[in-house]
């Protein structure tokens, strides 16, 4: 799980929240360049906007003749994401006279706010966890709305997991590996499934309790509250670190 | 995976590539880590099969792997796939029998083996 793509990067940049991260608040990424500060205001995003995101994610090898090329693009995806979804934005001033004044905005600044929406990873740094429990536990920092023209960090958010049975483990591998290939044997496409599709499926499963997020002023809890309320990305991104492997064994 | 002809070529490619990589480790372990890459890929053998099959071969070896230790539901996909992957591993050792001292597979026509040096038959 990569670190945080997040606009600003600068942490002095960002405000640092230790109060419970409100899934059901109006969402806004902010951030700054040399032509000013600018805010970028979104609905609540659904479960199904995160499952569209994620299948828009174009990762291929493309195979021609004994080459190979990588193809991993994001960034139609994210655009996408940010056009579907983006309410209102402060800072370019008077919009109202623009026929389409989502696509009159800058690429950049859309591209952006898209990193900006989906910035949620594992915590970097953090004590080990148990080795032997009933629930295996995730945390996760995230960027989330946003407040006197700064963007919000929220970190150590938790998500403990019943622990994955041989069968969890078998559907997320299986999934995993359902590549199409499309072409011949000697020049094909292979293209590789959204594993954080995935992951959001495993999450409904497995999930038990979360520490950190509030929806109506009050904090999450129950599995069904959970699974209906938690933002998909949170989803993908706990349960893809459920089944990342990071402790390295040596046989003594 | 449906294709059960890509996928049979990409098992074959992936035992080969088994068969090589202890001595492909054995030369880049002595090559300039800039020249690493340009090494690998001239000392690999080509794969000419799309990597989803190797991305299948991945799920399949892995599943054989729990097999042997449990019992799981498996897919009529999954099972036609085994079956393709144990037949060309079988044709594989029938054409590189494993060295009666260290049990490393050879050529078939191999006088000594590649890995311990023993000899062979």
């Amino acid at each position: 799980m990569g670190k945080l793509a997040a606009v600003p990067r600068e942490e002095e940049e960002m405000n640092t929240r230790a109060a419970l991260l409100p899934l059901d608040a109006p969402r806004a990424v902010a951030f700054k360049t040399r032509r000013g500060n600018f805010v970028y205001h979104f609905r609540r995003l659904a479960q199904a906007d995160w499952q569209q995101f994620f299948q828009s994610i174009v990762h291929q090898t493309v195979q021609v003749k004994g080459a190979r090329e990588q193809v991993f693009e994001t960034e139609s995806a994210l655009l996408e994401l940010v056009d579907r979804t983006v309410q209102s934005v402060d800072g370019y001033g008077d919009l109202s006279k623009l026929k389409d004044w989502k696509r009159a905005l800058p690429l950049q600044h859309r591209l952006a706010a898209g990193i900006a929406l989906r910035s949620v990873g594992e915590t970097a740094s953090r004590a080990l966890r148990p080795l032997v429990c009933d629930l295996v536990e995730v945390s996760l920092d995230a960027n989330w709305g946003a407040s006197d023209g700064k963007t919000t960090l929220y970190s150590g958010l938790i998500h403990r997991f019943r622990n994955p049975g041989i069968a969890d483990l078998k559907r997320f591998n299986f999934e995993s590996a359902r590549v199409r290939v499309t072409g011949s044997a000697d020049d094909g496409v292979t293209s590789y499934p959204a594993r954080q599709a995935i992951a959001m499926k495993i999450y409904d499963d497995l999930i038990d309790s979360v520490d950190g997020y509030s929806v109506g002023g009050a904090e999450l809890s129950g599995a069904a509250e959970i699974k209906r309320e938690m933002d998909g990305a949170h989803k993908a991104a706990a349960a893809l670190a459920l089944f990342s492997q990071d402790d390295e064994i040596t046989i003594e | 995976m449906r294709d059960l002809a890509m996928l049979r070529r990409a098992a074959a490619e992936f035992f080969i590539a088994g068969f090589v990589a202890p001595e492909v480790a054995r030369i880049l372990a002595g090559t300039p880590p800039e020249l690493q890459e340009a090494a690998r890929a001239s000392l690999s053998p080509p794969r000419t099969v799309p990597d989803g099959g190797f991305v299948w071969i991945g799920y399949l070896i892995w599943l054989e792997r729990v097999l042997e230790i449990l019992d799981l539901p498996l897919t009529a996909v999954e099972v036609e796939a085994l079956m393709v992957l144990k037949s060309e591993r079988s044709k594989f050792q029938a054409a590189h029998p494993a060295c009666p001292h260290c049990g490393m597979p050879n050529e078939a026509h191999a006088l000594r083996c590649r890995e311990c040096m023993g000899e062979i038959g």
